[in-house]
């Protein structure tokens, strides 16, 4: 993809380790500054994650190591950093509050206090370090926090290029509106010395441990041994993050102050993400673009699926090289002469360039689930029995994540290839018999003749959240998540929810398959960290919790009520990148 | 009075797999099930520092004018969830969880037992700092629970200990402070010493990483931290930050670059304390054995790594042996269902003895019983290792080929394993792992190997310190799935024993205090503890012995700690320079050891 030579480096590096920076109200937080080694200021990147400087510069100790296999690591997010400091950048890897040697408190993931600090260290390295011009570079964490502090305009900052955002932190933390543990594992890889949630600090302690009462009140936290213990601490400074994820069910401030939401960013900005089959950050990437202006230069990549990731991530290197250069360095490369887009189709593992997202040529196609697991363009014409389905919560009954029931819904091998590039919809036509369920579709690429299947797409609802938001549209319902709106038993609702977006070319012969289940805790790649001990994926397999009540589901699948995904198909003229 | 009615007794509808019908009398003795269970929460004591525990206490509910035995359950996975709504789930399954494991908690008390469940300080809602697992402050701690218990109005003054992993771990370094009211102690998974639990032969484990997910500390300081001045902490981070291995790791050398250390403290005590030292001994029951003074009941699962295999045996043969003691090993880890109930009858029948004066047949059957694998088997024994053991050496000859047959030849060239460092070159095949294996030739009829495991390996490497993984494995025949890991051993090649000794088949010689360099490519010799284990291995099958710097495959929840450079060493095979594994060869057993 980046055919396009890249500069040769040309600096010996120096580093400086432990230099302070003074916060606004005296805290000191400790940098590394690695920089060419000459008398001259150069534009400067900032690295800001929690996972600390020191597991930033073990990343310069290995070549990357592909997520999945042994010695992976998380933590690594700043790639690149000997990178561009031998071609004439100053890179600064910051100690967040409370990580490491940096004084404070740690309040939690993306919190205000992180992106005013962060702020003041962009001042910091501006005035003292730079030319004038500061970036941002990182994936993840430090990747998430850049849009959030590009909107808060600090001097010196001239342009941003964050690998993962984060539109919607709520829904990142509570898929559909169900608590998930997909960011549990965060509490232990992050190297905070001192850290009080958020709860804590705002609440007098009798409020507080109303809070906590209430929380473990929950019957899927009341029957989670890893919830429940840090609820039932006091003070609860176990997992502060995961207290605060805990006590804060319903979207609202305290979400928003760590999303990105309705802020504006008025700087340079080059969107990358990755397909991540899970979470929000992948359709954060999607909507962090279209929300800033078309006055605002921007560029959008969908770089890799997220198999392809590594530790550190070097992939999107040489792009963000191009991107600094033209901005912080003013060298005219031809970066802005291309579409703005470029994404990558899996299936095909290519990428093609594009000017809009949704595509302007997407036809939107719904896939009904049918009897006998089929999945087609038609309903079922008139009235045929509902598929039936059984949730028994894991604590009543051992069942491996593999295990799980589920009702499967196939299409016939396909004649010819097909695009889907877009959002997808989920609706799920059920009744069930209690005031609530959680519901989980996935979407697979399956390969007719070997049965393998790729997972493409996941999406969640929470029943009692399954009201429209007016501010969702057509093919991107938003669902309301501030309140719960029990389930009349024996109702059959129309359950509409969004899952992750896709863009993958289904092969000729290969079949479209979705998933209906329960509850859907398994082993992502994700959380296969081989350097890690197993108990996450033996013992503890991650994602939205499964509900802690017996639920009876009937699916409908006839020709009034039935249920369907609905698949963006992009079937016109594409502009492969050479 | 017929086994069913027994059985009823102590509420099963079948015999456990361990208990023979020769040997069920005094069952009829015992407690039946008759108690409903009061329950108080965040019952407040003091230790004898001050320091307010919280402790949750389960007691039987009656009128009686009677008083009960009391079971100590003492870890800091948080008392809480101990008896959470939940049905004893299988490991592996969605929300299982390895911290419910304080037992059975409601059947105790059902069967006339009052059981404590106490937040460690620092943990959950006890006041104070934690201080990690198994150190000298958990033990007076648990010193404390237990005596109080002993005095609360109605117990009868007699305290045992109950749990499995954590909760069994504490049991023998508590015992051996003797607390005048612990009058017995049964255990499920012991550990005989921690250094080697955390750094098997010397090389590193992530075993401990999982106590910072476990442990609700809301405040806690690291022993390093409370033990050594500023300027010795700082130097010793600084010293073990210097280990190229440590600084690869992005997650090991952040927890270490923590100033003050306040991350995950007691997985940065593990980190920190690389050599065997007082830290460890503190920990480990393997250095005062002999303090025990009350009956104990030592029971292992079969573990491929760590000491669980280890902690029974080295209690069953060492310490005053006048103190009673049984031993089981009854499962495989794979097996285990939490919260933990398999072996509650055996913890009645156990208690009932010894707290409740109650002669249940306990002590009537032969003091060890062990699964032999392979045949899925129960066997009775005595001793330790079985007197009747034929030591066989099986040598490691060219060509992979594990031989009784020493090699005659003395110009043999040795076997070569080259080590890949997993950083450079791109990503790791977990399966891939450069290896070399050595299989004898398809047996001929079943061979049992029973007892513990020492390798004697004869090796140059290349550089002045490499880590070895013997693994001992079960090849099944072609197409009846993938070789099955028995034991593993661990060995640091600068913990090599540098003086001379004598060694007994199971004996060897190593020096975890300090670490030598080796010369590269020198030819040492290394003694390997490749850990007990007990296992038929089939006609048809073969036995291998794997070698490997370390092992990934996923099948594992922890792995040894590779070297991050490039190692080649020389496995010397021929006349002068032979290697073998010494193994404990059992030719015969006696029809009536077996369980019936």
């Amino acid at each position: 993809m980046n055919s396009r030579i890249i500069r040769e480096p040309e600096y010996e590096i120096r580093v400086e380790r432990d230099r302070p920076i003074v916060m606004k109200d005296d805290i000191r937080l400790y940098c590394d500054v690695y920089r060419p080694d000459d008398k001259e200021k150069h534009p400067v990147l900032v690295g800001f994650s929690p996972f600390g400087k020191v597991a930033q510069e073990a990343g310069r100790r290995r070549d990357p190591i592909q997520l999945g296999k042994f010695m992976y690591e998380q933590g690594i997010e700043i790639g690149g950093i000997d990178f561009f400091a031998s071609r004439g950048y100053t890179v600064v890897v910051v100690n967040p509050r409370g990580i490491q040697n940096s004084e404070g408190v740690w309040t939690g993931v993306l919190s205000r206090q992180d992106q005013i600090d962060c702020c003041e260290v962009i001042r910091w390295a501006g005035h003292y370090l730079s030319d004038g011009s500061v970036g941002m570079i990182g994936c993840g964490y430090a990747g998430k926090i850049q849009p959030l502090v590009a909107a808060m305009n600090p001097p010196y900052l001239k342009a941003i290029m964050p690998v993962d955002v984060i539109d919607d932190m709520y829904l990142d933390c509570y898929p559909g509106g169900i608590l998930s543990d997909i960011n549990y594992p965060l509490c232990s890889y992050i190297p905070h010395t001192n850290t009080i949630s958020e709860a804590e600090m705002e609440n007098s302690p009798e409020d507080l441990k109303e809070m906590l009462a209430e929380a473990r009140r929950q019957p899927e936290i009341a029957t989670n041994s890893y919830y429940y213990r840090g609820l039932d601490s006091f003070p609860p400074r176990h997992y502060t993050w995961n207290i605060d994820v805990m006590l804060h069910p319903y979207s609202g401030e305290w979400w928003d102050r760590r999303s990105f939401k309705d802020r504006k960013v008025t700087i340079p900005s080059y969107i990358v993400g990755l397909y991540y089959e899970y979470g929000y950050t992948t359709i954060s990437a999607f909507d962090i673009y279209n929300k800033i202006g078309d006055e605002v230069p921007k560029k959008l990549m969908m770089i890799d699926p997220a198999s392809a990731k590594t530790s550190p991530y070097e992939k999107p290197v040489a792009e963000q090289l191009r991107w600094y250069d033209y901005w912080l360095k003013g060298i005219e490369n031809g970066i802005l002469d291309e579409p703005p887009m470029k994404l990558l189709v899996m299936g095909e593992n290519k990428y093609r360039y594009d000017t809009q997202w949704p595509s302007a040529d997407t036809e939107y196609k719904k896939m009904y689930f049918r009897k006998e697991n089929r999945l087609t363009e038609e309903k079922e014409t008139g009235s045929v029995a509902p598929d039936f389905i059984r949730h028994i919560p894991p604590t009543r009954l051992s069942q491996m994540p593999e295990d799980v029931p589920a009702l499967t819904y196939t299409s016939a091998p396909l004649e010819e290839e097909v695009e889907v590039c877009g959002p997808v919809t989920g609706c799920i036509q059920a009744a069930i018999d209690t005031d609530d369920a959680h519901l989980a579709m996935k979407l697979w690429d399956k390969d007719s003749e070997t049965g393998y299947r790729t997972l493409l797409s996941c999406g969640y609802l929470k029943c009692s959240h399954r009201e429209l938001d007016p501010s969702g549209t057509e093919h991107r319902p938003k669902n309301v998540h501030t309140k719960d709106v029990p389930v009349e038993p024996g109702k059959v609702y129309d359950y509409i929810f969004e899952l992750a977006p896709v863009d993958n070319l289904f092969k000729k012969g290969h079949q479209i398959e979705v998933e209906f289940k329960t509850m859907d805790q398994q082993y992502f790649d994700f959380h296969e960290m081989a350097s890690l001990p197993r108990l996450y994926t033996s013992g503890r397999v991650a994602g939205p919790h499964p509900l802690a009540r017996e639920v009876n589901f009937e699916i409908h699948v006839d020709g009034d009520a039935a249920s369907w995904i609905e698949l963006p198909i992009v079937d016109g003229e594409k502009n492969w990148v050479e | 009075m017929e086994n069913k009615e027994k059985l009823e007794i102590v509420g099963l509808d079948e015999k456990p797999k361990y208990w023979d019908e020769r040997y069920m009398d005094g069952i009829e003795k015992m407690t039946p099930r008759m108690y409903d269970v009061i329950k108080e929460e965040d019952v407040l004591m003091q230790v004898r520092d001050g320091i307010t525990l919280a402790v949750d206490i389960y007691r039987p509910d009656t009128d009686e004018d009677i008083k009960f035995p009391g079971l100590v359950a003492f870890s800091a996975y948080g008392k809480s969830i101990q008896t959470m709504d939940r049905i004893s789930m299988q490991f592996k399954t969605v929300l299982f969880d390895h911290t419910i494991e304080a037992g059975d908690i409601y059947e105790y008390v059902k069967h006339g037992y009052i059981v404590a469940v106490p937040d460690p300080r620092g943990i959950g809602k006890s006041e104070g700092a934690w201080d990690g697992l198994y150190g000298r402050q958990e033990q007076e701690d648990c010193y404390d629970v237990i005596e109080w218990v002993a005095e609360l109005p109605y117990c009868n003054g007699n305290i045992g200990m109950i749990g499995i992993s954590y909760f069994s771990i504490l049991q023998p370094v508590v015992a051996a402070l003797q607390p005048p009211h612990l009058k017995a102690i049964m255990m499920v998974e012991v550990v005989d010493n921690m250094y080697h639990h955390n750094y098997p032969g010397g090389v590193f484990v992530n075993r401990s990483f999982m106590y910072t997910d476990f442990c609700p500390d809301v405040n806690s300081m690291s022993t390093a931290e409370r033990t050594y001045t500023t300027e010795e902490l700082k130097a010793r981070i600084e010293k073990r930050l210097s280990d190229p291995d440590i600084s690869h790791s992005a997650l090991y050398s952040g927890i270490l670059s923590c100033w003050p250390p306040r991350n995950q403290t007691y997985f940065f005590d593990m980190l920190l304390h690389d050599d065997d030292s007082d830290f460890w001994k503190e920990r480990s029951i393997q250095s005062h054995p002999e303090d025990i003074k009350v009956p104990m009941y030592l029971i292992s699962e079969y573990y491929e790594l760590g000491r669980f295999s280890q902690g029974p045996f080295f209690l069953f043969t060492h310490g005053d042996m006048s103190v009673p003691r049984k031993l089981a090993a009854p499962e495989e880890h794979d097996a285990l269902h939490l919260p933990h109930r398999i072996m509650t009858p055996e913890y009645l029948r156990w208690y009932d003895y010894w707290l409740k004066g109650i002669d249940t047949g306990v002590m009537d059957e032969p003091p060890m019983k062990l699964l032999v694998r392979g045949i899925n088997k129960f066997r009775y024994e005595h001793e330790w290792p079985l007197a009747r053991t034929e030591w066989t050496k099986y040598y490691l000859r060219d060509g992979g080929l594990l031989s009784t047959e020493k090699e005659k030849d003395e110009h043999v060239q040795p076997t070569i394993l080259n080590h890949k460092s997993p950083y450079e070159g791109g990503s790791n095949e977990t399966y891939a792992v450069p290896n070399v294996v050595f299989r004898t030739p398809v047996l001929e009829e079943d061979v049992e190997v029973t007892g513990p495991i020492v390798m004697h390996l004869m090796c140059a490497i290349d550089k002045t310190d490499a880590n070895f993984t013997i693994m001992l494995n079960d090849v099944p025949p072609e197409g009846e799935g993938r070789p099955l890991n028995l034991v593993t051993g661990n060995l640091r090649a600068s913990h090599r024993g540098l003086e001379k000794k004598e060694l007994k088949p199971w004996e060897f010689n190593n020096d975890h205090t300090r670490k030598v360099p080796v010369v590269p490519g020198e030819i040492n010799e290394y003694t390997i503890e490749v850990m007990n284990t007990s296992n038929v291995f089939r006609k048809g099958h073969r036995i291998e012995v794997e070698v490997k710097n370390y092992d990934a495959n996923p099948y594992h929840w922890m792995v040894q700690l590779p070297n991050s450079q490039d190692i080649e060493y020389k496995i010397f095979v021929d006349s002068i320079h032979n290697s073998y594994i010494n193994l404990p060869i059992i030719p015969y057993s006696d029809e009536d050891q077996w369980i019936r």
